[in-house]
Formats: C-alpha cells, sequence, structure tokens
C-alpha cells in the first residue's frame, strides 16, 4: 500500500479531510468577502489573510488552539465560541470531530496539526503553480519537510565508530545506549497546500508530500485534490499522482552521454 | 550497421579458446573459492587453479559443467580484454578486517564486469572524459596537510564554486567518473573506488539509502582517486586521509569555521545539514577537527546522537540518494537507436542480468529467495553468487 493511499484512508475515514475542506473554504469564503482592492488589498493580502483564517478555521474544527477543551463532553459548552465569527451557514456545515483526535503538532513554530502519524503543515502558493512550488527556496521547516526521507528499505548503521575513536565512548555506551529515549517520533509531515485566483474566486486544495525539487522538477512526491470529489474513488476511477520509483525525483540532469558518429550514421533513422 | 545477438559460442570452441582469467573472473561472481567450484565441478583444486592460469585447457564437458556450474553461456569463457596485472588498479575497500577476501575478489570482480559493459558501450556512445588531478599523497605521513590540499586542488580544478556542493554523482560523471551501484547480493562491502583503462570508478553500496552518508562515501572515494592511484589501499592512514579529502571537500575549512556551533546545539547543526547537504555527524567530525568543539563536547553529543537513535538514522530529514546516469543514459538513448540490452550485454560479455544491475539507475533488490544463500552451492556465510543460476 503507498504512503498516499495510507494516509489518505486514515484522514478520510477520521473525518479530517472533510474537515480540511471545511477549513479552507471557510477561510477563503471570509477572505473574499474582505477583499478590497480599492482599500489597496492585494495578492499578499489575500494570501496572508487566508492562511492566517485557514489556521484558526482548522483549530475550530478540530479543537486546538484557543478552541481546545479539556475533556469531550466540554466541547458542547464551548460551541458558541466555535461558531463566532464564522459566516451564515458555516457552522452548521463544519464536520463533528472528536475533541483530542487531532492534536497541535507545531514544526520550529509552524502551525501544525496531527492525527495518528501524519503531521501537516500549511502553506500558501500563487493559484496554478502547486506543481512548481519552489520549496527550497522557503523557510527551513517547509525544505526540511520536503527533505524528508520517503519509506525506503530497512535503514543500514551509519558511520560507525571510528576505532581510533573507539576509547572514547566504550565505558559509558552501553549505558547510555540502554538509557534511551525510545519514544523517537515517527510521524510524517504532510503540506496542505492552498491558493485563490482572486479576480475569479476560484481556489485550489492540495493535501500531499511536499518534494525539494532543488534545481526545479516537480513539488510533490504525491498530493491529493481536496476540491475534487469524495476520496472514495481513490484506486478505482481517477488516480491520483502516481510515485514515481524510489530515486526517480532525481532532478538534475543526466551526465553528458552522446551517441558516436558511426551509430549515429548506422543507426539514425 | 546491423546489431543482432552473437553468435552462440558452442562449448567445443569455448574449450579450444578458453581464457583461465575469464574463470577466474566467473568464479569470483559466483562468491566461490577454487576448492568449492573444484567440488561442484567434481574436479580437483589443482585442476581449476591449472584452468585459471591457462597452463591446462578444460575439455568441453568440463566446460558445460563449468557454465551450469556457474550460471554463464560457454562464450563468457573466451578471451576478455587485456588487462593490467593485479595491484596495479587494486580497489580502496574500506574496514579490510571485516571483509573477507572472498568478498573483495567478487566486489572486485564486479568492478571489472562494471569496465567491460563500459567498454562495450563506449565503442557506441561517448562519455564525457575523465578529468580528475592525480596528487600522490604520502600515505605514511599522518601530519601533512595534503588531504585538504588535494580537496582544495579538486574544487579548483573543477571549478566548483564556494559554499556547499550539489550534486555530488553528476558532477563526477561529468568529469568523466564512472558511479555505479553494487548489487545488493555484496552489500556487506562499503562503497569502493578503483580505476582501470584510465576510467575510474566508484562502485555504490546499495543498501545505504542514505543520501547523507552516501555523498560523504562519494567523496571520500574522489579522494582515493585523487591521492591513492598507486597505493596500498584500505589502511588506516589512507581511510583517514580520504576522509580528512572528503571533509574538506564537502565542508571547507575556509567556510566552514566560522558556522560551527562550539556547543552540540542541534537547531544550528540542523540548519546546516540542510544547507551543506552532510550529516549531523559529519558536522560534528568537522567540528572537532577544525577545533570548534572540544573532545569533550564531541564526545557528548556524540553519545547524545547515539542514545538518539541518530546514529543509524538522524532525524527527519533525507532526500532521495543521488542516482548514477552515465550507464543507464547510454543504455537509453542506444535503444533509441535500436542497439538493445541484449546486443550491449552480449558485446560487454556479461549476463543480461547482471548486465542490468550495472546499468541500473537505482539500486536493485532481489526478492528474498533469490538472495537467500543456498547451502548445496557450498558457499561461505555472506557470501552469495551474482548469477542468478548459478549452481542451479
Amino acid at each position: 500500500m503507498s504512503e498516499q493511499q495510507d494516509a489518505l484512508e486514515d484522514l478520510e475515514e477520521a473525518g479530517v479531510l472533510a474537515a480540511m475542506s471545511w477549513a479552507a473554504e471557510s477561510a477563503y469564503a471570509r477572505t473574499m468577502r474582505d477583499y478590497d482592492p480599492d482599500a489597496g488589498h492585494d495578492q499578499g493580502w489575500v494570501g496572508y489573510t487566508a492562511h492566517g483564517f485557514l489556521r484558526d478555521r482548522q483549530d475550530r474544527v478540530f479543537s486546538c488552539g484557543k478552541y481546545s477543551v479539556s475533556s469531550p463532553a466540554d466541547a458542547l459548552s464551548g460551541l458558541d465560541t466555535v461558531a463566532a465569527g464564522l459566516l451564515p451557514g458555516e457552522f452548521e456545515r463544519m464536520p463533528r470531530l472528536l475533541p483530542g483526535a487531532v492534536r497541535r503538532a507545531n514544526l520550529n513554530g509552524s502551525p501544525g496539526w496531527r492525527f495518528g502519524d501524519w503531521r501537516w503543515l500549511q502553506a500558501a502558493f500563487p493559484f496554478g503553480e502547486s506543481n512548481a512550488i519552489p520549496w527550497p527556496q522557503k523557510s527551513p521547516t517547509k525544505r526540511r519537510v520536503a527533505a524528508q526521507r520517503l519509506p525506503g528499505p530497512t535503514d543500514q548503521p551509519m558511520l560507525p565508530v571510528e576505532e581510533d575513536e573507539a576509547h572514547l565512548f566504550q565505558d559509558v555506551m552501553a549505558a547510555t545506549l540502554l538509557a534511551a529515549d525510545e519514544s523517537a517520533d515517527d510521524l510524517t509531515t504532510l503540506v496542505l497546500a492552498h491558493a485563490v485566483q482572486k479576480e475569479l474566486g476560484v481556489r485550489e486544495l492540495f493535501l500531499g508530500r511536499s518534494r525539494l525539487n532543488k534545481g526545479g522538477g516537480t513539488a510533490w512526491h504525491w498530493k491529493h485534490d481536496l476540491l475534487k470529489p469524495p476520496f472514495g474513488d481513490y484506486g478505482r476511477g481517477a488516480k491520483p499522482i502516481a510515485p514515481k520509483p524510489p530515486g526517480g525525483f532525481d532532478a538534475v540532469p543526466d551526465a553528458a552521454v552522446r551517441l558516436r558518429r558511426h551509430v549515429l550514421e548506422g543507426d539514425g533513422k | 550497421m546491423e546489431h543482432s545477438r552473437p553468435a552462440e559460442v558452442r562449448v567445443s570452441d569455448a574449450s579450444r579458446l578458453f581464457d583461465g582469467r575469464r574463470l577466474t573472473l566467473a568464479r569470483q561472481l559466483a562468491g566461490l573459492r577454487k576448492n568449492a567450484l573444484a567440488a561442484q565441478i567434481d574436479k580437483s583444486p589443482t585442476a581449476v587453479a591449472a584452468y585459471e592460469s591457462n597452463s591446462k585447457r578444460p575439455a568441453p564437458a568440463t566446460v558445460a559443467q563449468l557454465c551450469l556450474t556457474l550460471g554463464v553461456d560457454p562464450s563468457f569463457f573466451l578471451p576478455g580484454a587485456q588487462r593490467p596485472e593485479a595491484g596495479s588498479s587494486v580497489p580502496h575497500f574500506r574496514s579490510l578486517r571485516s571483509t573477507s577476501q572472498l568478498v573483495r575478489d567478487q566486489a572486485f570482480a564486479y568492478g571489472l564486469v562494471a569496465t567491460d559493459v563500459g567498454a562495450a558501450l563506449e565503442r557506441h556512445v561517448e562519455f564525457p572524459n575523465p578529468d580528475i588531478p592525480r596528487l600522490s599523497v604520502d600515505v605514511e605521513d599522518e601530519q601533512t596537510d595534503l588531504p585538504e590540499q588535494a580537496a582544495r586542488l579538486l574544487r579548483k580544478h573543477w571549478d566548483i564554486p564556494i559554499g556547499p556542493i550539489g550534486h555530488l554523482v553528476r558532477m563526477a560523471e561529468n568529469r568523466g567518473v564512472l558511479v555505479v551501484y553494487s548489487p545488493s547480493q555484496t552489500a556487506a562491502v562499503d562503497a569502493y573506488s578503483f580505476e582501470t583503462d584510465n576510467r575510474p570508478t566508484v562502485v555504490l553500496n546499495p543498501t545505504k539509502n542514505d543520501y547523507f552518508r552516501q555523498r560523504f562515501d562519494v567523496a571520500h572515494e574522489l579522494g582515493h582517486l585523487v591521492m591513492h592511484v598507486d597505493s596500498e589501499p584500505g589502511d588506516r592512514i589512507t581511510e583517514n586521509q580520504a576522509n580528512r579529502f572528503a571533509a574538506e571537500f564537502l565542508m571547507p575549512a575556509d567556510e566552514m569555521r566560522d558556522l560551527l556551533p562550539s556547543k552540540a546545539d542541534w537547531r544550528t547543526l540542523g540548519a546546516l545539514k540542510a544547507d551543506w547537504n552532510v550529516s549531523l555527524q559529519a558536522l560534528l567530525y568537522r567540528s572537532r577537527q577544525l577545533g570548534a568543539m572540544s573532545d569533550v563536547t564531541y564526545r557528548n553529543a556524540v553519545l547524545y546522537l547515539s542514545s538518539k537513535g541518530w546514529r543509524r538514522r538522524e532525524p527527519g530529514v533525507m532526500p532521495v540518494t543521488e542516482q548514477p546516469s552515465l550507464f543507464p543514459k547510454a543504455v537509453e538513448i542506444l535503444g533509441k537507436v535500436g542497439i538493445g540490452e541484449e546486443v550491449l550485454a552480449g558485446e560487454a560479455r556479461v549476463p543480461l542480468d547482471l548486465f542490468r544491475v550495472v546499468t541500473s539507475r537505482f539500486p536493485t533488490w532481489d526478492s528474498p529467495q533469490s538472495t537467500e544463500p543456498n547451502p548445496e552451492e557450498n558457499l561461505p556465510s555472506g557470501v552469495i553468487s551474482l548469477f542468478r543460476s548459478a549452481g542451479k
């Protein structure tokens, strides 16, 4: 089963994908309602505002941040806070998720949410250019997320202790290893990428695994269009962007290899 | 010009034209000692030695037996390219003590196969000319700063701008260095390098799957190719020199000295790692080497790193490893003009399966069944035949 399928099935089943879609819809509805070019609002304002609203809407739907509650039972009592500031009908359409199912999981100060082993951060991008998001030029956090290792064959030990250093470690290594923290996180961080074409008010919303596209190439190992009809058809009808084979993301051109002249003459067609 | 499969060679012809060095090659690829092969073909070890030294020709029936046992066609035993005697092109293997002679022989035989494939491909395509400066470094001298000088020389010679180095494999390939993956069966051998026919070759370990470690490996092997062409490989001093070369090549002292933290500041180290495409461990090593970090700080940092399991797998950040392109690209463009893999494998006189491993962009992973040693093959533990059908 591919990572994409794993992620989408987990998040779909828990209602997280629907919640993300709702959050983005609400965020952009409010942004576009407030958008006023005559007042000096520009593309930057749209992106910034929508980004902030999206964070807020995710916190609402996932009961995180200032909308967090101490127990599921408390959730009902605070719903007026959750509804405050939303446009008419939005609160009614908001998917209901059990508080605590999704938690805040920021990364280096960048807002993030977590469900199970999946974490996601938000990223805005210019409409229509989702495949060309230049991750290497983004923040160190986004760069690092894009550089995450893909699931692969079992890892091999890295640098063994150099022989001439071994004496430095021998005594204490065993004890330290015994006390090792085994709770190392195995989170995979995804990106919830959003955009709007402000004149037409059309949106894009993708959830995917970003790819560090140094030297160009596609910005994703895989991405899923959250505005497309429900994800239930996955694997039967519309195929998601197929992940390439491991290592196929190498965007650097091949080395300079040329046909010799005699081959060209003999076989050139 | 017509390209077709080479005419099938009959066992009797192979017997008449038999080249013992090809038998040595086949035996090493199969991971067999002479006595093990002898037992399998029901001959004495002395007879096998005599075949290999060309002092005795095997009878056609013996050639047939050899083909069956080793999994090669009779044509494999026809005379091959003349090679310089062993010694002038001994590969640089790391940790010699942990790899047996048999494993090293097999790995080097694989390197020679790669050379044969290269020669076959270069009849049809042009690869970039080798462009590696040579600097003979005194392998007895532990104090010299020649490894660092050699790294700076290579950076200058290759016009590498100040700052982090990009795709290292591609950079080497465009300077005529052949980079290939070794088969998964030989994963016990670390990356190694050698030079034949003036084509420097780096063979990567297929199982690392670690972008940062692989880059350090490539830089380390470039160090051998620049500094140690004529020297005996594998001793502690040359290995240390190659590590120093790699450290300076990837993390030049002039540029790194002010950037490296004096404490194990993981955030800073993580950012440096992302910028310079080197591991946390390499950065720590460099920090101590350049005196930015004290021995005690270094030790504690490495211990912490070990305790977190980061020595095996550093946290989070792992780009896809760099992939070689010279051979795969050549196969690709030759395929477009009607020269297929089978023809090229035939010209290189390499079994097709092995040809595909050599010319692959990606490490090849055999199914568990085929990498499981067959007890009947009488192979020492850890050595697995590179021929798919060997011993069957």
